[in-house]
């Protein structure tokens, strides 16, 4: 292999001939990257994912219509449709895809093809958690093999992140047909990268599609292993068993950053933590009480004594690297304000223990945060029962439908741990704040807010409609105190020093195709 | 009792006396607990106060989230001898029932229920407990009801055997002769001669049932927090074990003290009870 390379190299100068001589080494290195994070890839079904694991892997293997133009998410760049237009009724879309582009099992992407796949999210059988980003669309006309036209209900100004979004990767009919539902397993897209492997709780291997229609991936293969135990990530690192090791515990941070032979990458992040608050009983149905929790809690001091600095207090529900943020006035610690509120709230004091669920070890930190919070609460009277959680169980639990209250099994408890990454205003908005969305675990209800999201809904001027997702910021900020802010999570990488190319989106998804050693 | 005590000083047995010393150390801290330091104290969360090193005013210094080690390893002490006092009780309790029942009665309904106690013995003692509390749901209660069933097999084995053989005894026959009743034969005949192998068996079990509520809750199925347990606090604060080992010390050297102690006392006891090695010293 080398001998050859040598040798063509030496043809080529011979012959004095322009060699791409970047592209040519590029090629020939064939470099590996191994990644550890925290958990498995749960499906390769793009449509059905709602963990970044697989998200990782099924951004690279499939490809949409388009994509976001870098990690800053401001503006779209062609992927298999090469440009696309907005009929001036504002309803019709219409993509021009690009020619010749084959699926990895050999089968032509074309204008069915998208079809196929917008047709299999939209369809209550898939069961995909993303379907209803896709209620407005209408209709997926086939106008010719290249052509694609989408016809919406209402002017949809999001259709364009909707479409960029992994959910939207292009499948392909043939790969899903003859797989079926095992096509969780056997992802066949158009992406830079092929599927090779997926061993269960072991490994998932890609590796670089020859007939990628794009710049080919620098990297030949990239390994994605699951390491559930933080302080065992920065290990594989440091022993060089890894390339890149994601969610590094604060704690060993430090290490990393005095060891030479480790890189520590330190990157802002969209997932904010909070916990939800249910507001469909008592105590948190009173805005007093939930303000007053807010004022209660040392965000500072959590930041700085359980995550070690890695992290922010949040100054909105909308971190950096979110679309349509907006920066607000942060909560302060101010236990005496607190007691105040819950004074007025109940002067005799509340007498019922609140229950607090968590997570342990899903975000960074969870765990020993809810027990710094349920301290500060009992310092402003709140009695809090403590229940920690295992994560798949946790999910079941939290969105399984139920009678009364806030409508989920979230009801059984007052206050619950989540947080999310999710970069886009409305799909970050819609799912928490609109009432009735299945995701609104606590039974929030605002009809300013409501109607401000519908009006955003069609609202085709983008500066406007960002105005409105502010808005709605402000409202769940200041004035319902909608939930218990709890701080922004960074991205702690331990890198090897010879990887090039990193770029992390603030969703903490990486671009594999320019990452290379 | 002042047997026993007479016997550790006459034999010199440093270590029993000194094991003797700690246990003792402990149940008074455990019982004095709120006298000593405050409930408060153990738990409330001082975050700009995390991680210090011990000092006057924190004598082991602070945990992860500010609260002061000593107040959480004194309740801990607490938590745990109360976990393991009522575990082995109820262990003792049914244990020593269903031993010396089967034992005495025999026949196929005893035989049947010690092959049961054998099942039981065939699982693991741990993954036995994690399945109770799987049930029973995690907490004090849960724990402690865990640890004292799965005990059950083990107690119900062992105290099976002497009644076997005391039942066959003169002075029980003798008493049978007379017309006495099986509530009295097995209550004030053969039980009382295996009070000593109770007191060692229960002693024992302490040291075990100590660590295997710690073990439990080091796994996240002890008591909820803010309710200070050793194993718990071990398990949230093992990431500061390379920078403040002070934080995983203070609750392991504790823990070690007191399992070393139940133990060693536990040897000495039965030594003391055991013929045979009493007249061989």
């Amino acid at each position: 292999m080398f001998r050859r390379n040598v040798l063509k190299g030496t043809a080529a100068v011979a012959a004095g001939l322009a060699v791409d001589a970047g592209k040519l080494a590029a090629q020939s290195r064939g470099a590996t990257i191994r990644w550890v994070e925290g958990a498995d890839v749960d499906t390769l079904d793009p449509q059905i994912q709602r963990s970044r694991p697989s998200q990782i892997i099924t951004e690279h293997v499939f490809s949409q219509l388009l994509r976001w133009k870098d990690t800053s998410l401001d503006g779209f760049a062609p992927d298999l449709a090469e440009s696309w237009q907005l009929a001036d009724d504002n309803l019709r879309w219409t993509f021009k895809l690009r020619q010749g582009v084959r699926f990895h099992d050999g089968s032509p992407m074309n204008a069915e093809a998208v079809k196929f796949t917008l047709d299999r999210i939209r369809d209550p059988q898939t069961g995909s958690p993303n379907r209803s980003q896709y209620a407005a669309i209408k209709e997926v006309i086939v106008q010719d093999p290249h052509t694609v036209v989408l016809v919406t209900e209402a002017p949809m100004p999001m259709l364009l992140e909707v479409l960029a979004a992994s959910n939207a990767a292009i499948l392909s009919p043939e790969g899903v047909r003859r797989h079926g539902r095992a096509m969780s397993r056997n992802p066949v897209g158009t992406g830079p990268f092929r599927f090779r492997e997926w061993i269960p709780n072991e490994r998932v291997v890609i590796e670089r599609n020859p007939d990628y229609y794009g710049p080919a991936p620098a990297m030949e293969t990239f390994i994605y292993r699951p390491v559930p135990e933080g302080g065992a990530r920065a290990i594989e690192v440091e022993a060089g068993n890894a390339d890149i090791a994601t969610g590094i515990p604060p704690e060993v941070a430090d290490r990393l950053r005095a060891n030479p032979r480790v890189k520590l990458e330190v990157l802002p992040s969209s997932f904010q933590i909070w916990f939800e608050l249910n507001h469909a009983r008592p105590p948190f149905n009173d805005v007093r009480v939930r303000k007053a929790v807010n004022y209660a809690v040392d965000r500072e001091a959590i930041v700085t004594n359980i995550l070690g600095g890695y992290g922010s207090v949040p100054d909105g529900p909308f971190p950096e690297g979110t679309q349509g943020r907006i920066p607000l006035k942060p909560f302060t610690y101010d236990p005496d304000l607190a007691k105040r509120l819950m004074k007025e709230a109940f002067p005799d004091g509340y007498r019922e223990k609140i229950v607090l669920w968590t997570s342990n070890g899903r975000y960074l930190k969870d765990r020993a945060v809810a027990e710094a919070v349920q301290g500060y609460l009992q310092d402003i009277g709140l009695e809090a029962e403590f229940r920690v959680w295992e994560w798949a169980a946790y999910q079941r639990q939290l969105y399984r439908p139920a009678q009364g209250g806030t409508g989920r099994g979230s009801n059984e408890a007052n206050m619950w741990f989540l947080g999310t990454s999710i970069p886009t205003a409305h799909w970050r908005l819609q799912r928490k704040v609109v009432a009735g969305d299945p995701s609104n675990l606590m039974g929030y209800a605002n009809p300013r807010v409501n109607a401000l999201m519908e009006a955003a809904a069609t609202n085709m001027n983008y500066d406007e409609r960002m105005k409105q997702y502010q808005e709605i910021q402000r409202i769940m900020w200041d004035e319902d105190a909608a939930w218990l802010y709890l701080y922004n999570q960074s991205q702690i990488l331990g890198v090897n020093p010879a990887v090039r190319g990193l770029e992390m989106f603030a969703y903490e998804v990486p671009i594999l195709t320019s990452l290379t050693k | 009792m002042t047997g026993f005590l007479l016997r550790l000083w006459t034999t010199r047995n440093l270590a029993a006396m000194l094991a003797l010393v700690v246990v003792l150390a402990f149940v008074a801290t455990a019982i004095a607990a709120p006298l000593v330091t405050s409930w408060e104290s153990a738990t409330r969360v001082m975050l700009r106060q995390a991680l210090q090193s011990p000092s006057i005013a924190h004598p082991l210094g602070t945990d992860e989230l500010g609260r002061d080690l000593l107040a959480r390893v004194i309740w801990g002490a607490r938590v745990s001898l109360l976990v393991a006092i009522i575990a082995v009780s109820i262990s003792l309790a049914l244990g020593v029932a269903i031993g010396a029942l089967c034992g005495y009665f025999g026949g196929r309904v005893a035989e049947l229920t010690m092959r049961v106690m054998d099942f039981m013995l065939a699982f693991p003692r741990i993954l036995l407990a994690i399945i109770f509390i799987t049930v029973l749901g995690p907490g004090m209660v849960g724990l402690t009801l865990a640890i004292g069933i799965s005990t059950v097999p083990i107690d119900a084995r062992l105290f099976r055997a002497p009644v076997l053989s005391l039942r066959q005894r003169e002075f029980v026959l003798a008493a049978r002769a007379l017309g006495a009743s099986h509530t009295r034969l097995i209550g004030l005949e053969i039980l009382p001669n295996t009070a000593s192998l109770m007191i060692v068996q229960g002693t024992i079990s302490l040291a075990e049932a100590i660590l295997i509520a710690s073990g439990l809750s080091f796994l996240g199925l002890g008591p909820e927090p803010p309710t200070p347990e050793w194993g718990a606090m071990i398990a949230a604060s093992r990431a500061h074990l390379v920078s403040d080992p002070h934080v995983v010390l203070a609750p392991g050297i504790a823990l070690f003290l007191v399992i070393l102690a139940f133990n060693v006392l536990g040897d000495a006891l039965r030594d003391y009870v055991d013929p045979r090695v009493r007249s061989a010293s």
